[in-house]
């Protein structure tokens, strides 16, 4: 095992790989404030990547309701169970301490083990094998309902009527991380996956996989999906030929991801990060990703303490309560959520770009405009300035411009449909 | 639709119990979104659209437990806070 330094969990930890970075990153922020559980996302990769036969039962992106929903079921649950056991076992304690923050520990420290670190000797991290009948019914125990009449669609216009949850929820939305210390790549006994100097995509070659399925086992986030009819795995490809420029509409710069591009509610954001040699992230503070992650610090890693350095981040939503969140985000909750809700200036001038081109945006430019809104958030007096901003693509080119107040477009019926 | 009386030991069967909710969680959760809609510039029929089509739960959820009259009220106060200018432009087509 390798040494390595995960900024998320602010600390060197061990790993099957020494360090070894892509130039550049793929990475993407997801606002779960505004998502609907709509599944167009999941829907968009469906139609592009899985819909194969072997390739049923596969949601390379998929939308969950927490805290009762998963897919597989209980996967978040079941690893948390593993890795509680293995703190029990050395008599640990999985324990941050927020109050180391520095620029390489944004987070603080977490003191306690990943999944590489408590795997057992032969393990490269802890991990288990979902049955099949766990990765049916993607949000089983939420939105599956079985036992209403419907109209000759099986459409109820009267909804779910099984009894339900009273508490809150919120829809998280999920795809392969990315991750930087990948536990899939750590795992495969053929070393068949692999990830991409050019941006940091983590795909499985179909042709060295013999569907062992190390990396089913040991993705903590259960991104890798084994395919009975090829007998190999496979997972998210990052619509890689849509982030080289290669798609017939990209005009020869990075697009964003089929599941990012459709987004009705304007979630997400997605792009690439410049990565130093050691991993860092390249200062770059008019990157829209990292105003968003590194200076804000509004979006958050799933399951950081799980140690793989995820790079699919979430500003979390505000009604949950705050231990929840804390366990599923780690401590820098309570101040991406005040942050978020408040928002600064430039922030909200940077939130206006999700979801408003299906280029990637490599850098924004503000055009200050003028004092529109006084009024109190939280108690405390708060401004809104109708300022503009302007995201350029991988050449430098506008690709967007827009204002904090923009108008709101309807279109006509006869076009409800059309591209 | 249901066609057979599912068995007991059905692996696929609904096992899980009904959580209990906490004082204020569901107006948390309705403010929050009416808030994040009317600040994308939705105006009230539209953002009352997604209250009351059942294929959006959550949203949906909060419509049939509070009723219309609290979801248009909600709408109109977060409107009163954040709006600062008509946004609605229908498009002349």
């Amino acid at each position: 095992m390798a040494e390595v330094y995960n900024w998320h969990i602010g600390r060197k930890m061990t790993y099957a790989f020494p360090e070894a970075h892509p130039q550049r990153q793929f990475v993407a922020v997801f606002n779960i404030n505004r998502c609907i559980g709509c599944q167009t996302c999941s829907g968009a990769c469906k139609a592009t990547w899985t819909f194969s036969k072997g390739q049923e039962y596969m949601w390379w992106n998929n939308v969950e309701t927490k805290p009762y929903g998963g897919y597989p079921h209980h996967w978040d649950i079941k690893t948390l169970q593993l890795l509680d056991q293995a703190h029990q076992q050395a008599n640990r304690k999985a324990e941050w301490d927020a109050t180391q923050t520095n620029p390489d520990a944004p987070y603080g420290v977490y003191n306690g083990l990943t999944i590489s670190e408590a795997g057992a000797p032969d393990q490269q991290a802890i991990g288990y094998l979902p049955e099949d009948s766990e990765w049916r019914a993607p949000n089983f125990y939420e939105d599956i309902s079985t036992s209403y009449a419907g109209d000759s669609l099986g459409i109820s216009s009267q909804g779910a009527s099984l009894p339900e949850h009273q508490t809150w929820f919120f829809y998280l939305a999920r795809l392969c991380n990315h991750c930087t210390y990948p536990a899939c790549a750590a795992a495969c006994p053929r070393k068949a996956i692999y990830k991409r100097p050019e941006d940091g995509i983590v795909l499985i070659d179909q042709s060295r996989c013999r569907g062992y399925r190390k990396c089913v086992e040991q993705c903590p986030y259960k991104k890798s999906m084994y395919r009975g009819t090829t007998r190999v795995s496979e997972k998210c490809v990052a619509c890689y030929p849509r982030v080289e420029g290669n798609d017939p509409l990209s005009d020869g710069v990075p697009m964003e991801a089929r599941c990012m591009a459709v987004c009705p509610g304007k979630i997400r954001l997605n792009g690439l990060v410049e990565i130093a040699s050691d991993g860092s992230w390249k200062e770059d503070p008019q990157n829209p990703l990292y105003y968003l992650i590194r200076i804000e610090k509004v979006a958050l890693p799933l399951y950081p303490q799980f140690g793989t350095e995820p790079n699919i981040y979430y500003i979390p939503p505000r009604w949950v309560p705050r231990p929840y969140l804390f366990q599923m985000f780690g401590p820098g909750v309570d101040d991406a959520i005040q942050r978020y809700t408040a928002p600064s200036r430039q922030l909200l001038a940077v939130l206006q770009l999700f979801r408003t081109t299906q280029k990637m945006i490599f850098r924004f430019e503000i055009e200050e405009g003028p004092l529109v809104l006084e009024t109190e958030i939280n108690g405390q007096p708060w401004q809104m300035y109708n300022d503009t901003i302007i995201g350029f693509d991988a050449m430098g080119r506008q690709a967007v411009r827009l204002s904090v107040v923009e108008p709101f477009h309807e279109r006509p019926a006869h076009y409800l449909n059309s591209i | 639709m249901l066609i057979k009386t599912p068995e007991e030991d059905d692996p696929m069967e609904l096992t899980g119990v009904v959580l209990p909710g906490e004082p204020g969680g569901l107006e948390r959760m309705a403010e929050t979104f009416v808030e994040e809609f009317v600040r994308l510039g939705w105006q009230e029929e539209h953002l009352l659209k997604l209250f009351t089509q059942p294929y959006f739960l959550a949203t949906h959820r909060i419509y049939r437990q509070k009723g219309e009259e609290y979801v248009r009220q909600l709408i109109r106060k977060t409107q009163t806070r954040w709006s600062i200018q008509p946004r609605h432009q229908p498009n002349k087509e």
